[in-house]
């Protein structure tokens, strides 16, 4: 009676061992990642005139982007957010720019790519880094300026509009070339902020301005950057200058 | 006219052919012999010489039989031969004017040595109208040992391995003689033999048999005794087929098609004509979306043998037009056994492949779907009626509770494929009480099998994709059936569990035209999960001397459907400056159900049947003649719940996640945040969602005789009643209110159903079968719901019909049966049905999705032939043991259908009319011709079987818009098996290869091969034929070839 059971006892276990064996194999399951995707709105901003190769990790993504004021838009996939991004002359192969940039969510991804001087290498423009988040209803911008017609040092007036009238709400001096810190200003299309230029002699002399009208129709909800490089008017040698979006 | 001219030619042919093979025994001249001391050639020439007919036999070998004495006056030529096979051991058969006689093999008992241990032969012995017999004398040659079978019928008999020859004689029956019995050492071989009923001249006839054709032939003998007519296929026959489950079994007996690998088409009559008996007990429909049952859930290993009926009599339901599938599981058996079987196998297209889908089930290699999904329905996180509430008050922290506890499964994964796994275990015990006997079988089942198939997937004017298709299917199927028997009662309790989950994963690329998306991305995920618990009891009794007989029956079913989680999201260009290949976008802001989402449904069925019949056998004419009487009562309840679900998402959310993949979109903290959430998305207007209440109860009593007004002739008729109620309450959950208000429809329907069978036996070998008989086919719950069944995969809303009719039948039939030996046969059959208001799916193209419908139409008609053999070989060449163990089987079906519409808008003005117009097609599932082949050698040590199944074009969905009519095309299928057994033939180990020639499977219309236009007359030469160049192919793939292995020991 035992010794008749022996072997159908065996052959059972033998029977669950291969049994937890082979469906052990299916539990090998490898999740697939599937690609993002993004444009990338590739802009150059730059004193001398150049012909810009853009590299994305080790792939090309162009090799024809002109400068100043390039443009050109790139479809890429990626998985990673971070990539480090190599920006050199087509002609020299000089290494004008080495950096990672972090792609954001979205179908379009802005990558300005900024000389502030002549034979300068070039600067990402991209978020700030340690900067507080503005508060609800108000977005920051930060400005610089390379227009011919400017001091290599002015004094910023930045004017709001709360109300119905504009007031002063900030002023720093800065230099042609860098960058001002961020100010707060308030997110509303018919509330953009004017902002002033002055000499920094001591005469106040208005040197030109930015209406509330002359911004780009979209700006980002949190930060912004301008650059102020052309003028569309001028009037009692009061310049009408012209933000141009960098981020 | 030339069909006719063929369909005649065909017949008359086969029944000369079949008249032509008679048996010597009809011969009725009369001769008178006296030869003493004599040897079988000299017999031989003096009934050469007496007789008009011509002699064929090999001289040598008839010399050497001696009989003693050959004294006859006056008898038919017929009587003469019979004797001469009796005393000489030979066999004569007729062909034509000639009488071959031959030597049947003498079977020699093989000498076991001395230290073996003895075997055991059992079996049950039988009379042609399947009852027990009991008292039967069986002897055993060479070693002249005897015993007779029990009050049960059974008997055992304890022998020394070798070869046996059993003798089996009970008075007023033919002796039957089993040549070639096995008895292994320490082993038990089962040996059922079926005796018949004597005539007077055939008082001294000994039919001699080989043991491994019992099992056929007692098939074969049921089917040849039925009332009805059946067909039939045996454990033996479903033992040398690669089939796994019962699905794959029907599709070799005569007349049946397999759709989908699952629903069956008998006689070219489609799945919702027939019906299904397991263990005598009707069974809900397993489907969702339509009346069927899914014969995949039944494992091969747990059948005994299925049986088709193919004619109604009065104590079977009313409700079957093709056929009544029969499936009868393992019954307790005689002796006590232990067996265990292992399989394994691959599918060459989808080996080395991975399978894609979501996130599988944790528990799948159990069947077991993980709790998390299960999230839709009644008490559970989505019940419908609290979730359609908190859509309508706008309650968002509810809202936002939900949406983070469903799951987010859209990653899609990878898996191994894995080789199919397969094992059985089985047992059995018998306890013999005095007069009575206890039996239990238990039997358990494991199947695991996963399938990679690659093709195309075209819609007229919606699209055109590359289609991948990933299946995971795992059964789990257990019994648990128990008898005890007495000398005139028999009580078994008989217990079947089945689970099935099935994953179907497709991805779909291409042209989505419909929309204008190109190239687009649909995915698709279906998870079903089947559980089936049948509990029956029943009981046979027989009371008085004339036996009269009650059997009764109570059993109770739950079937429990679940599709939970079922998810589908189509993908589109993303919206990219320039565009990039393979980016694609989601839309997060439509109610478009099309365009994505989730969908869950809930069906639970509980059935209870029971009745009785009596019966009640007298004497007259000197023939048992027999009146049945019987009553049965059944309840049906059914509750269908289903869900679909939107995912729809805020505009500042969408826009800022643009251009990430679907998974990382709809992620759970975007639900519990508020920025997304699940919108019910009924594809009804004004409605959130569906539910279904369904209550079916059916009373049935009918009146039965059997009756011999002579010895040849035999009548069966009757009528059955039907009483049927069924009350539907289908909810329709507002979208203003959320709260559900009902439909409520109750149908009555009373039938009679008159049936008549006539058998007339020409001989005990040939019967001529008439037959006729009224069926029907009742619509199902879901047929005459109104509720929405979204097929996410193929885009298309599945709508009952609240007015949909019954169908009601008429059947006639005509056959011919030759029975050349138990295990061989021959037949022919001529029926013709037909059909008053049959039901149809219709298929509609929709300008963004597909409709399909359930609708009644005007009238059909179906008719057709059948020819059926099973035929040893051994007449090549009488004395090659080769041929005599190879058998050629065949079946052929030919059919012809037509269909008749009443067209309530003009087609060519879009007014109201109303006229009949003939469709000049068959009725839906109806193939032109069916054809099953097999080719099959059994010996003691291996075997073989070559199988060959081709089906013609047949109609998938259906419609009176004929460019829209979907087809199938016919392809060859080739299967062979070959079996060894070693280990003393306690294992056996089997070599499966099915599909071998992998044909495509194509589903196609005949309609403009381009689907960015609508559908249209193609002018195709071929006809409704497939033709690749101007058909539009709207599914082919090859699902490549399945190889496997399995290995069976008995202890």
């Amino acid at each position: 009676m035992q010794v008749k059971f022996v072997f159908p006892v065996f052959f059972y276990c033998a029977l669950l061992s291969g049994w937890a064996w082979l469906t052990g194999c299916s539990k090998h399951e490898q999740a697939i990642d599937e690609a993002r995707f993004t444009t990338l709105d590739i802009k150059t901003f730059s004193i001398d005139t150049l012909r810009l190769k853009v590299l994305e990790n080790e792939t090309l993504l162009t090799d024809s982007l002109p400068a100043p004021d390039g443009a050109k838009n790139i479809a890429v996939q990626y998985y990673d957010f971070t990539h480090r991004i190599r920006l050199s002359d087509a002609f020299s192969n000089r290494l004008l720019l080495d950096t990672t940039i972090d792609y954001k969510p979205g179908f379009t991804n802005t990558l300005t790519f900024f000389q502030p001087a002549a034979d300068a290498n070039f600067i990402w423009i991209g978020p700030p880094v340690n900067e507080p988040q503005p508060p609800a209803g108000n977005f920051k911008i930060a400005v610089s300026y390379t227009h011919a017609g400017l001091p290599e040092l002015v004094k910023v007036v930045v004017k709001t509009k709360p109300a119905s009238t504009y007031l002063a709400t900030d002023s720093f001096e800065l230099k042609k070339g860098e960058f001002s810190k961020y100010f707060l200003t308030i997110n509303k299309a018919d509330k953009r902020p004017r902002i002033e230029f002055y000499r920094t002699d001591g005469k106040k002399e208005l040197l030109g301005q930015i209406d509330e009208f002359s911004y780009p129709v979209t700006m980002n909800p949190d930060y912004n950057i301008i650059l102020i490089r052309k003028h569309k008017s001028k009037v009692n040698e009061v310049l009408g200058l012209v933000p141009e979006k960098l981020y | 006219m030339n069909k006719l001219t063929g369909l005649l030619t065909v017949i008359i042919f086969l029944a000369s052919y079949l008249f032509s093979f008679a048996q010597v025994i009809t011969l009725k001249e009369k001769i008178s012999i006296s030869l003493k001391n004599t040897t079988a050639a000299q017999v031989v020439e003096e009934l050469d010489k007496r007789s008009n007919y011509t002699f064929s036999y090999t001289r040598d070998q008839l010399e050497k039989i001696n009989i003693k004495s050959f004294v006859f006056d006056n008898i038919t030529l017929g009587n003469a031969l019979e004797n001469l096979q009796r005393l000489a051991n030979l066999e004569c058969n007729l062909l034509g004017n000639t009488i071959a006689v031959k030597v049947t093999p003498r079977p020699v008992a093989v000498a076991s040595p001395v230290n073996t241990k003895p075997g055991k032969l059992t079996g049950v012995v039988r009379n042609e109208k399947n009852e027990v017999m009991p008292g039967v004398s069986i002897t055993v040659e060479p070693v002249n040992k005897g015993a007779s079978t029990s009050i049960n019928g059974d008997y055992i008999l304890s022998l020394p391995p070798g070869t046996y020859t059993l003798h089996f004689s009970f008075v007023g029956y033919q002796s039957r003689r089993i040549t070639d019995a096995v008895v292994k050492e320490d082993e038990v071989t089962d040996l059922s033999v079926v005796l018949t009923a004597a005539t007077n001249q055939m008082q001294a006839v000994v039919v001699t048999s080989g043991a491994r054709k019992e099992s056929t032939r007692s098939l074969l003998m049921a089917q040849k005794n039925n009332a009805s007519m059946t067909n039939g296929i045996s454990a033996e026959q479903i033992r040398v087929t690669p089939d796994n489950n019962t699905a794959q079994v029907l599709k070799r007996v005569s007349g049946i098609t397999v759709q989908g690998d699952k629903f069956v088409t008998i006689r070219g009559v489609s799945d919702r004509y027939n019906n299904v008996l397991i263990n005598g007990a009707t069974l809900p429909s397993t489907e969702p979306n339509r009346r069927n049952f899914s014969f995949d859930i039944v494992p091969s290993a747990l059948l005994d043998n299925v049986v088709v009926n193919k004619t109604a009599t009065p104590d079977l339901p009313g409700e079957f037009t093709g056929g009544l599938v029969q499936i009868n599981t393992r019954d307790v058996p005689l002796t006590d056994f232990l067996q265990v079987s292992v399989g394994t196998g691959f599918n060459t297209a989808s080996s080395g492949a991975s399978l894609s889908s979501f996130k599988r089930d944790d528990k799948a290699p159990f069947g077991i779907v993980d709790r998390n999904r299960k999230w839709f329905g009644d008490g559970r996180l989505m019940d419908p009626l609290d979730a359609y509430g908190m859509i309508v008050r706008n309650d968002t922290a509810a809202q936002r509770n939900i949406g983070r506890q469903v799951p987010n499964r859209w990653q899609y994964r990878s898996y191994p494929y894995t080789p199919a796994q397969n094992y059985q275990l089985s047992g059995g015990i018998n306890k013999r009480f005095g007069k009575s006997s206890l039996g239990f079988v238990a039997a358990a089942t494991y199947l695991n099998e996963q399938f990679v198939e690659g093709g195309k997937a075209r819609v007229s004017n919606q699209f055109d994709f590359d289609s991948e298709r990933y299946r995971y299917n795992t059964n789990i199927g257990g019994l648990f059936n128990t008898a005890w028997k007495s000398t005139r009662h028999r009580i078994s309790w008989k217990n079947l569990y089945n689970r099935r989950y099935s994953n179907q994963f497709d991805l779909r690329t291409g042209n989505y035209f419909s929309q204008g998306w190109n190239p687009a991305r649909r995915t698709a995920e279906i998870t079903l999960q089947n559980e089936l618990v049948q509990t029956r009891l029943e009981g046979e009794h027989k009371f008085t001397k004339a036996n009269l007989k009650l059997d009764w029956f109570g059993d109770y079913t739950i079937l429990d459907r679940e599709q939970p989680d079922s998810r589908f999201i189509a993908a589109r260009p993303a919206d990219l400056i320039p565009a990039k290949e393979g980016a694609y976008m989601y839309n997060l802001n439509d109610r478009l159900l099309l365009l994505g989402g989730l969908y869950a449904s809930v069906l639970k069925e509980k059935k209870r049947n029971t009745g009785f019949n009596i019966s009640l056998p007298f004497k007259a004419f000197r023939e048992t003649q027999l009146i049945k009487v019987g009553y049965s009562w059944s309840e049906r309840k059914a509750d269908f719940d289903a869900g679909n679900f939107r995912i729809l998402g805020n505009t500042t959310y969408t826009s800022s996640v643009q251009g990430l993949t679907y998974y990382e979109i709809v992620n759970q903290n975007a639900f519990a945040s508020g920025d997304l959430w699940y919108l019910p998305a009924s594809t009804r207007a004004n409605s959130l969602g569906d539910r279904y209440i369904g209550k079916q109860t059916l009373q049935g009593s009918y009146v039965m005789v059997d009756l011999k007004p002579f010895s040849q002739l035999r009548l069966t008729g009757g009528a059955r009643y039907e009483d049927n109620k069924m009350n539907m309450s289908t909810a329709f959950y507002s979208l203003v209110t959320g709260l559900a208000s009902f439909q409520d429809t109750v149908y009555h329907e009373k039938d009679l159903l008159p049936s008549a069978n006539i058998i007339y036996s020409v001989n005990d070998r040939f019967n001529i079968r008439v037959a006729y008989s009224k069926t029907l086919a009742r619509p199902d719950f879901i047929e005459r719901s109104p509720t929405i069944y979204y097929d996410f995969t193929e885009l298309a809303e599945v709508i009952g019909q609240k007015g949909l009719e019954v169908s009601r039948i008429r059947n006639y039939d005509l056959r011919f049966e030759y029975y050349p030996s138990g295990d061989e046969i021959l037949s022919a059959s001529l029926f013709y049905k037909d059909f008053d208001k049959p039901v149809e799916r219709f298929y509609f193209i929709q300008p963004t999705s597909n409709l399909i419908e359930y609708r009644n139409l005007y009238s059909a008609s179906a008719k057709g032939f059948e020819v059926d053999v099973r035929k040893s070989l051994g007449f090549i060449n009488e004395a090659n043991p080769w041929l005599q163990r190879l058998y050629i089987s065949a079946n052929y079906t030919w059919l012809q259908g037509n269909l008749k519409a009443q067209v309530t808008e003009s087609p060519f003005t879009g007014k109201d009319t109303s006229y009949i117009d003939d469709q000049k097609r068959p009725i839906q599932g109806l193939s032109p011709y069916i054809i099953n082949g097999a080719l099959n050698y059994q010996e003691k040590l291996w075997g073989f079987n070559v199988g060959y199944n081709r089906i013609g074009r047949r109609i998938v969905n259906g419609g009176v818009i004929h460019p829209l009519i979907q087809y199938e095309n016919p392809r060859d299928v080739v299967d062979l098996q070959l079996n060894v057994r070693p280990f003393k033939q306690k294992m056996e180990i089997k070599l499966n290869i099915s599909d071998i020639l992998n044909q495509p499977y194509i589903i196609y219309s005949n309609t403009n091969k381009s689907v960015d236009t609508a559908p249209g007359n193609n002018n195709d030469p071929k006809g409704d034929a497939l033709n690749e160049s101007l058909d539009l192919v709207n599914y082919k793939v090859k699902r490549g070839t399945n190889v496997s292995i399995s290995i069976n020991y008995r202890f």
